[in-house]
């Protein structure tokens, strides 16, 4: 390996085998401070899994705000970003497919006929539990998401809160792994319950009820 | 408190492989305890697969990824090998009947779970016939002593002693998914007491909790589902 070319030479003496230990611990050292001192974008990849839930007889529009789409959570005094907007639409698209038999994307609360329904998923807020804060070894994240049923002309059918949440072990130096695993894992809770709950809704049921549609 | 003893890299180099040795010769003091509880009659038949799935309920509690691996690990291998699903395809595959908040809690709760539509038949096609639910966690349960150490353009060196207890308890409740009931439970504690002396460099007598009661628990399912036949 060769010397450093610049920043620790002129910290460290001509290099010799007894200073080496010395160098490579200066050096990670240096990257540690470094990494500390940039920002971290919190990992939210992979695939998720389709439900195993009965599709609803129904032909549902698909609405994302763009407040959805662009859904980012940072706060000002930490180095951590979490993009939610593009996982979450992907989530969403994956669990509305199989829970109705038709689900076409919209761009209005009123997209007329041809629709039974409008479902407009949102994210309200979005807030972590760090270990150091909570004294516990786990990063906790809560989602809380507003689900909004419109019939056809745009009027409300229902309109809920769903609170999720996810967790996951605290990971030494690898703080935005964990805040991400425990982000998708609050989000597949949110998942699950949207895609076993939906038909019970107390507002929801009393619509398929209505309609015959159970 | 005094300064700790100063000495040069290359002699610190050289105590640090001899503590290496005796550590790794000498281990903590540990007590462990396996116990089972046999509900029905097991049986593997081929074709049977068996899924180890972790505890994930909201809660302060919840074992260890590592200690997942080191179950899964242990009962795929040796002579007879288990059909193990791993965790993540399955709970994939099940989506989303065992997520934390969905999975059910006891095994009365599996005919309503396969009731549900396409349920049953994605169990079915799985071929699992037995899943493992592990709970549990390691603890660090008291400690003490103090430790000290030092660097200088020299050398470096500690002085001191510390210790502290481990105690790792798991639990293993399989359930038969033929049958719809719980096989049996399986539990595996073992407390330990690890010792960090340092003369100069620290010398590490770990006592590795969570691997004994890992190796205990495996070794038990193991027994469990075979000798049950």
């Amino acid at each position: 390996m060769q010397p450093a070319q610049h920043g620790t030479d002129a910290l460290v003496p001509a290099p010799s085998t007894g200073y080496r230990p010395r160098l490579a611990l200066i050096s990670a050292i240096a990257m540690a401070l470094a990494a500390c001192s940039s920002n971290i974008s919190v990992p939210l990849k992979g695939q998720f899994p389709e439900p195993i839930v009965g599709a609803l007889p129904l032909s549902m529009g698909i609405l994302y705000q763009d407040e959805l789409r662009t859904f980012r959570h940072e706060e000002p005094d930490s180095r951590l970003k979490v993009e939610l907007g593009p996982p979450n639409v992907k989530l969403f698209d994956q669990i509305f497919s199989k829970m109705f038999e038709q689900a076409v994307p919209v761009t209005t609360q009123q997209p007329g006929p041809g629709f039974d329904a409008v479902v407009e998923p949102m994210i309200e807020t979005f807030e972590y539990l760090e270990p150091a804060i909570s004294g516990s070894e786990f990063y906790a994240v809560t989602i809380r998401y507003r689900i909004s049923v419109y019939d056809p002309s745009g009027g409300v059918i229902a309109s809920w809160s769903l609170v999720a949440y996810g967790k996951s072990r605290s990971r030494a130096l690898n703080s935005g792994q964990s805040l991400g695993e425990a982000t998708l894992r609050a989000m597949r809770d949110a998942a699950a319950i949207l895609s076993t709950e939906f038909k019970d809704q107390k507002q929801v049921k009393a619509w398929l009820l209505a309609r015959n549609t159970q | 408190m005094s300064d700790p003893a100063v000495y040069s890299s290359a002699a610190v180099c050289r105590i640090a492989a001899i503590t290496l040795c005796v550590s790794t010769l000498v281990a903590g003091c540990m007590t462990s305890r396996v116990e089972e509880i046999r509900q029905t009659a097991t049986g593997i038949t081929a074709g049977d697969a068996i899924v180890i799935l972790t505890r994930r309920d909201h809660t302060e509690i919840e074992p260890e990824e590592s200690f997942h691996g080191c179950i899964e690990k242990q009962l795929s291998r040796g002579q007879k090998p288990f059909d193990l699903r791993p965790q993540a395809e399955f709970v994939d595959y099940m989506f989303p009947w065992f997520e934390p908040r969905l999975a059910p809690a006891t095994p009365d709760a599996l005919p309503e779970l396969l009731k549900q539509p396409g349920v049953a038949e994605k169990i079915t096609a799985s071929g699992v016939r037995y899943i493992v639910w592990v709970d549990g966690t390691t603890e660090v349960m008291d400690g003490g002593g103090s430790l000290s150490c030092t660097a200088g353009p020299t050398g470096a060196g500690c002085f001191g002693f510390t210790w502290w207890d481990k105690d790792s308890d798991y639990e293993a409740s399989i359930w038969d998914l033929h049958n719809l009931e719980s096989a049996g439970t399986i539990s595996a504690d073992v407390e330990g007491t690890s010792y960090m002396p340092a003369i100069v460099v620290p010398i590490p007598l770990i006592a590795r909790t969570q691997s004994v009661a890992c190796k205990g628990l495996a070794r038990q399912i193991e027994r469990f589902l075979v000798a049950g036949q």
